[in-house]
Order: structure tokens, then sequence, then C-alpha cells
């Protein structure tokens, strides 16, 4: 690995605006100002790909996006990802990983998939794997979180697809539609995820 | 009992299936989530079709791979969930 993490950019550490994941169906790379295009920014827009996202109504404009881009790339505990499939590479949606305890090498992973048309097509597992693969094996992470609302049925069984354990309730934690609902989270050790994916233990992440 | 458990379930699979699936006809042993039958997001009317036909609450640590792997495994967890013997 090329710096420390917690103080190098982690972007770096992950290898610079080069790096690209490939997953299955979709691949990974980070995200500049020309990725800030009008499709990305109706997704962060939308109620509806919003409805169990902490971004819900909160309005964002094309510099926001390109704010949050040059702080997510510089940020020594944030790796930010778009999310590319088919013929024309289309971006389809956005993966993150945000370590979120330095010495215990801890990390969580979030995703939006922005194109509905590429919802229920496997997307987001196969980004998963992809992303989780890379923290274990090449930024050495030990640990992986998820969370989310536990009406978001369709979430809770996406971390249980990538190996996931459920690790806890946070009780009426979250305020959605006037309703308090609680959060889930789920935890994934390199050991659960490669008995789970064992044709992964042996593949590099990245070529 | 059983084999309405199985029929219900297989119908109500085989007219979800997705777009792009290369499934027609679903077997009691079909991989459902390595076909890409059941997704994340097709999990959510497989748990509502269950609750609202069975009368069951799917607790969500029971939002479990394993337990939607195929029809032989949700339809033993249905019998769990009704009291009877899977």
């Amino acid at each position: 690995m090329n710096g420390e993490l917690g103080t190098t950019p982690l972007l770096e550490i992950a290898g610079g605006s080069d790096l690209r994941i490939d997953g299955e169906k979709v691949y990974l790379r980070p995200l500049s100002h020309a990725d800030a295009s009008d499709r990305y920014h109706a997704w962060l827009n939308d109620d509806e790909i919003n409805r169990y996202s902490e971004r819900r109504g909160t309005s964002y404009s094309h510099d926001d996006i390109r704010a949050y881009l040059d702080d997510a790339n510089a940020s020594p505990v944030l790796l930010q990802q778009g999310v590319f499939m088919g013929e024309d590479d289309n971006h389809v949606g956005n993966i993150s990983l945000r370590v979120t305890n330095v010495g215990a090498r801890v990390a969580e992973v979030a995703t939006l998939i922005g194109e509905k048309d590429y919802w229920g097509r496997g997307v987001i597992v196969d980004a998963g794997k992809a992303l989780i693969h890379f923290a274990f094996q090449n930024l050495k992470l030990r640990k992986i979180t998820l969370g989310n609302y536990a009406i978001n049925r369709a979430s809770t069984f996406k971390s249980r697809q990538l190996g996931a354990k459920p690790e806890g309730r946070f009780r009426d934690a979250a305020l959605i539609d006037g309703k308090y609902v609680d959060v889930l989270e789920f935890g994934l050790f390199a050991e659960e995820f490669y008995e789970k994916f064992p044709e992964l233990a042996d593949q590099p992440a990245t070529e | 009992m059983t084999d309405s458990i199985q029929n219900d379930l297989i119908t109500y699979l085989e007219d979800a299936i997705p777009p792009g699936v290369a499934v027609s006809k679903i077997e009691l042993d079909t991989d459902l989530i390595g076909t890409g039958v059941i997704d994340s997001f097709g999990i959510v009317g497989v748990i509502e079709f269950m609750e609202e036909r069975y009368g069951i609450t799917v607790a969500d640590e029971d939002i479990d791979p394993e337990i939607f792997r195929n029809v032989r495994s949700i339809e033993a967890y249905v019998q769990t969930e009704q009291g009877g013997a899977p």
C-alpha cells in the first residue's frame, strides 16, 4: 500500500485516479468533475431513489456534486467510486467505502444505484462484492459494516447476500415519512466473506 | 398443505421472474438466487406474498438468502412459522 491509512488520501492508497475494480457485471472507478452529469444530478434530487437515504429532502446542485467529489477524492477515510456497466460504460450509480475506525481497520460500505433501469439486475451485490474484495485484499481492512432502515427489506437482503451477519438494531433511530423506524447494522469479516465467495479468495481484486 | 404451498410459491415466482432471467419454469430445487429469480428487489414481493398468503410475519433476521434459496426452503420456513412440522 502507498501511504498510511487515516492520513494519506484513501484514493491514493487505493491506486489513485487510474484505479479500476472489476466485478462480474460492473466495474468501479473514481469519479471526477466530468462525471457530474445531469443524470447524476437527477439521481440525487429524486425522491424515489433517495426514499431510504439520509439524502432525501435535500436539494443538490452540480456545484455541490463537484465539491463533494473534490472532498471525497482528497479524504483519508473515504473511497468514492462510480459504478459503470454496459457497452456504453453507463454510469449507473455510486458505491463508497468509509473507514470508520482506523486502528481497528473497519469501514462502512454504502451504495446508490441511480439508474432505475438497472434496479433488480444484481448491480448492487456485484458492485458490493467487488469493492469488499478490494477492501480486504488491497487495503487490508479487517471488517466491513453495512446499515439500512429496517423497512428497507431489499437492502437487508443485499447485505445478507454479501455474507454480512446481523449485529444490531437501533430502535426508532431514524424518521421517515413522519414515522420513527429501526436501523439495522450488519458486519462482515474477511473470513466470512471468502467463505461465502470462495472463488474470490485467490483472485486479485485488480489487474 | 405441502403441495399447496409449493404450487402457490411456484405460481407466484414464475409470474414474477424478472426480465432477462434465463429461467421460465421453476422446480422445487431451482436455485432462486443464483438464477436471478429472486434478487434484492424481488425479495420484497416474495415476502409480501408469503405474509399475505400464509398470515405470517417474516422477521428482519429471517431475510436470509438460505431461507430463500429454493421453493423447498421457503416452504419449510412457512411451515415452521405457521407452527407446523417443517
